[in-house]
């Protein structure tokens, strides 16, 4: 008779386990309750062991594999030679196994499964805030050693991914490293304040209405208005590299963006300045280059600010995490109408939350709300 | 012969429920694995002497509490395995209609509270049931397990005192299996013995071999017969070990191998076996048909447990409050 083993659902938040090893190899009797193998949860190391004797036939996971929970894993038979295979025509039990893959969707605060790595390892990526499961094992059965993690840290500091790689992989790779190392590195803070948005949205309006080719989102009015606001504020219009703190001669803006494969990070040369047509199609000739995997020619910009954007979602508000050099991120969320006591009264408001998180090495609170202030002004006047 | 000691045939019911709850545990492992049975569970196999002793002494009427690890407490006060399984497996047939699950099993009809998971809750309720029953001027008592967690939790010092100036009838028994979760007790209490802490409440105390069931059972009887005598409240500590680890997602690698080894020799069913093997209690043959009629009890309540209908979802509000009027009548 067959019996199938499968991964039992061990962890505490999660319904997979990797496979770290296994402890009987195929033809080895077995009998009830002995250890068969060795799977990592979120929570421990663990042996797994059978619930039935027998010998073992077949193992349909290798290790390093993602399991869910119920998975078949294993196949032991009453007797070393018997029938394990299924018969032809019938639908084939056991299934496939079901391997997981790790989830990253493209939010910047994701934080992704546990991965098999050695505890020196793992203490290593966590004083060096790197996300293990960007880190490629070379260790035995896919387990992340301390010199994988040692190689991933010198080529995070010595390359520059190219910001707008479009491989799924590389992509999710690089925001894995910026994102750890620009959350652990810098020291956040957070501003909020509710833009009014009526005389812009009202302009907007109009100018779609004028120029149906080429419509405005409230997002390239953000960006322009924000980038304008950049140049007024030289205090928040700072990078740092390589330690050292510089005062920005342009006001550069890099926008963040959602694409299949992740998310995108867009350069854009002095968002303010020049025509608001030409502004805009700037931005989204930017945009579409880099959505479709190619690189702008030109001149490489450094950013000190960048924006984010989730209003599109109907988000309220939301903070985002400081690209690596910026000063500072903006993140917007949606116009919403609201009622505001205003000259004893109760009237009509557009409003639009924005959240700045901002590097309190090289910026302060009245650096961002003066740079508010200014954003205001320029939205009100674009 | 001193009649409070078990006759043969008690002693031989004491073995069966022993075997009743292991096997128990491990079914329930095995259906795990298997993907059969959902959920967290939290397993007691090594403790049977201490839940077998103390059960074996409550009388109808009386009322147990117990903590988030409850199976084999509930397997030793007689609530038939049928209906826990049945609620293990979240069935409508189970003894809280599926509704509660491993954490939460018991009968209050059949004298177990449902279990209650949080550390050191069932404490109150137990002393609760004792102040009904001495106000009431009923003949019962109430027994409370818990673990050696609960003892520095305040709802312990705080009950343990009342039901000790309130003379109440109530037996509190840690089952001190030396981890609180992953936590050894030396680094959370300075006193050695959980029983020292009676002292400071006046009442009296043992600590008990807790793998030995006899002992834990003559333990109890002492304690049960003050408490009905109104003569008030007793803390037992029962010394203890878990084979499993805290929970099934615990493999217990805060434990040294050496002292699993050394507590696997101190397993409670094997000591009971060989001894009564010396005795003549038991035969070979009489343990292996013990076993055998366990399995088969066993068997009968995994397959009404798994061909029962799951709870209904009118159901979901039924059992929740009690409608009660306290007034006159």
């Amino acid at each position: 008779m067959k019996h199938i083993i499968i991964m039992p659902d061990l962890g505490q938040t999660t319904s997979e386990a990797k496979i770290v090893s296994w402890l009987r190899k195929v033809g080895d009797k077995l009998t009830m309750g002995e250890p068969l193998l060795e799977v990592e949860t979120d929570k421990a190391t663990m042996e797994v062991e059978t619930y039935v004797g027998g010998y073992l036939r077949k193992t349909l996971a290798k290790p390093g594999d993602l399991v869910a929970a119920s998975s078949p894993i294993a196949v032991l038979t009453d007797t070393p030679e018997e029938h394990c295979e299924e018969p032809r025509g019938e639908p084939a039990a056991p299934p496939p196994v079901k391997v997981v893959q790790e989830p990253f969707p493209g939010g910047l605060a994701h934080s992704p499964g546990r991965v098999a790595a050695a505890p020196a390892a793992r203490a290593l990526a966590k004083q060096l805030g790197i996300d293990l499961s960007a880190v490629s094992a070379s260790g035995p059965q896919g387990i992340i050693s301390k010199a994988d993690v040692e190689r991933f840290a010198a080529k995070a500091a010595t390359t520059t991914e190219p910001v707008n790689a479009s491989v799924t992989d590389r992509a999710l790779q690089a925001m894995a490293a910026l994102t750890s190392s620009s959350k652990s590195t810098i020291p956040h803070f957070y501003v909020t304040v509710d833009l009014d948005v009526g005389v812009s949205e009202t302009w907007r309006a109009r100018w779609n209405q004028n120029h149906p080719a080429l419509k405005a989102s409230v997002n390239e009015c953000l960006v322009r208005a924000a980038a304008a606001a950049l140049a007024d504020n030289p205090r928040l219009n700072v990078r740092i590299t390589d330690g050292r703190y510089e005062r920005q001669p342009s006001a550069n803006v890099v926008v963040v963006t959602g694409t299949d494969s992740g998310l995108m990070l867009i350069p854009l040369e002095e968002p303010h300045s020049g025509t608001f047509e030409a502004y805009l199609t700037r931005i989204k000739s930017a945009l579409t280059s880099a959505k479709a995997g190619r690189a702008q020619a030109g001149p490489a910009v450094a950013p000190s600010l960048a924006v984010s954007n989730l209003g599109m979602f109907g988000v309220k508000e939301f903070s985002a995490i400081i690209p690596p050099g910026c000063a500072s991120i903006l993140a917007a969320g949606t116009v919403r109408d609201q009622v505001v006591w205003r000259d004893g009264r109760p009237q009509p408001a557009r409003v639009c939350t924005v959240t700045v998180s901002a590097d309190h090495r090289i910026v302060d609170g009245i650096a961002v709300a003066k740079f508010l202030e200014s954003m205001q002004f320029h939205l009100n006047s674009l | 012969m001193n009649p409070s000691l078990p006759t043969n045939e008690q002693r031989l019911d004491i073995y069966r429920k022993m075997l009743l709850c292991r096997m128990f545990e491990d079914r329930v492992n095995s259906l795990f694995l298997q993907g059969r049975m959902p959920g967290t569970i939290h397993q007691a196999q090594g403790q049977e002497a201490s839940a077998v002793g103390v059960c074996h002494v409550l009388q109808e009427g009386d009322m147990l509490t117990s903590t988030h690890r409850p199976h084999e407490h509930a397997v030793a006060r007689g609530i038939p395995v049928r209906f826990l399984m049945a609620e293990l497996f979240a069935k409508n047939t189970g003894c809280c209609k599926g509704k509660g699950g491993s954490m939460h099993i018991g009968d209050a009809e059949r004298g177990m509270l449902p279990a209650i998971a949080i550390v050191g809750g069932g404490i109150p309720l137990a002393t609760g049931y004792a102040l009904s029953f001495k106000y009431l001027k009923k003949p019962n008592i109430a027994a409370c397990f818990f673990g050696d967690g609960a003892v520095n939790e305040g709802i312990f010092h705080e009950t343990v005192n009342m039901a000790a100036i309130w003379d109440l009838p109530v037996v509190f028994l840690c089952e001190n299996n030396k981890y609180g979760a992953s936590t050894l007790i030396d680094s959370v209490m300075k006193v050695k013995k959980v029983s020292t802490r009676a002292l400071a409440y006046g009442i009296p105390s043992e600590t008990v071999d807790g793998n030995d069931v006899l002992a834990v059972r003559q333990a109890t009887l002492r304690a049960a017969d003050r408490a009905r005598e109104g003569r008030g409240p007793t803390l037992l500590e029962l010394e203890t070990y878990r084979f499993a680890g805290h929970s099934r997602s615990d493999p217990g690698h805060y434990r040294p191998k050496e002292e699993v080894a050394e507590w696997r020799k101190r397993d409670p069913i094997v000591r009971f076996e060989t001894q009564a093997l010396q005795t003549g209690l038991l035969t070979d043959s009489a343990i292996s048909d013990c076993r055998a009629s366990v399995d088969r009890e066993l068997d009968e309540a995994v397959a009404f447990a798994e061909s029962s209908p799951s709870p209904l979802a009118e159901e979901c509000l039924t059992d929740v409050y009690v409608e009660q009027s306290y007034g006159k009548a």
